[in-house]
């Protein structure tokens, strides 16, 4: 099966490249590889997707950033409470 | 064979204690839901609302993910309502990007008309480092609210492009040019504020 460019840009519209199959992959890489047309605005969104799956892997693990400040974890502590006491 | 009987297994409920969720999982939840969301207030409340709904339904809590992650569940959920209200509050403006769907290179191959240049840097080659993940949420609270609404529901969560138009009240086409700007913006704040001597 021959991929056009705008089946290759639907496709990946669509979601993440890894989620089909290997043979898809394959022709989907090959498509963008080679094509004068959409070769750089294609390679830039598989680009994005590898980024943003790289980044859901790490972003437990991530400690920077703001907490809870000490107001809003005494207010949600309350309300927890509050929830817990409702039969 | 006769299975083991697993009577010590704990019972979901031995697990899980709602008075010691907010110092266990509030700071994680409130940095999901802050990077998603960008205001910090309604951040707070979607946590909030998260541990609400995880007490009123601690009885299908199985205990089969870890507690840490079925609070995250919900509180996916809890944004995606977040990001419908605000659209609500602010309709997305479907007119803005007509040019680009309306021009022959998106009609023909489904791309812009405008070349995409090449990076600057290769980020793959960043990835591990931390400081290239605070640069990306950085560069991500800098996006304008619809743009980045539409790049955290369809890259980051991965949610059906049809599921989305419906939260965002927009048309596939509208859905796209987003996530195009918002692409471009990504690429263009992440060259500028990586330090590629880092790289």
């Amino acid at each position: 099966m021959i991929l056009t460019c705008k089946q290759v840009s639907k496709v990946l519209a669509e979601g993440d490249y890894k989620r089909l199959s290997r043979s898809q992959q394959f022709m989907l890489r090959f498509h963008v590889a080679i094509c004068f047309i959409c070769h750089g605005f294609n390679r830039n969104i598989m680009r994005f997707q590898d980024m943003v799956r790289a980044f859901r892997s790490t972003e437990d693990k991530l400690d920077f950033g703001p907490s809870l400040s000490k107001e809003a974890r005494q207010r949600i502590h309350e309300e927890i409470t509050k929830q817990q006491r409702t039969p | 064979m006769t299975r083991m009987k697993t009577t010590d297994q704990p019972t979901p409920k031995e697990t899980t204690h709602p008075e010691q969720w907010v110092d266990e999982y509030g700071d994680y939840l409130y940095r999901f839901a802050l990077l998603r969301l960008k205001d910090p207030s309604t951040a707070q409340d979607a946590v909030q609302e998260t541990f609400l709904a995880g007490i009123k339904g601690l009885d299908q809590f199985d205990g089969r993910v870890d507690v840490k992650y079925w609070l995250r569940g919900i509180l996916r959920n809890k944004i995606v309502d977040h990001i419908r209200k605000s659209v609500r509050e602010h309709p997305v403006d479907d007119t803005e990007g007509q040019d680009i769907v309306d021009s022959y290179s998106f009609k023909l191959f489904g791309v812009t008309d405008r070349p995409t240049k090449p990076w600057q840097f290769d980020p793959s080659r960043a990835y591990e480092k931390n400081a290239f993940w605070k640069a990306f949420e950085e560069c991500l609270g800098k996006l304008g609210d619809n743009m980045r609404q539409a790049f955290v529901l369809k890259m980051l969560e991965g949610m059906p492009t049809d599921e989305i138009c419906k939260v965002m009240n927009i048309q596939p086409n509208n859905l796209w040019v987003l996530n195009h700007r918002a692409r471009n913006q990504l690429k263009s704040c992440l060259e500028k504020n990586w330090d590629r001597e880092e790289d």
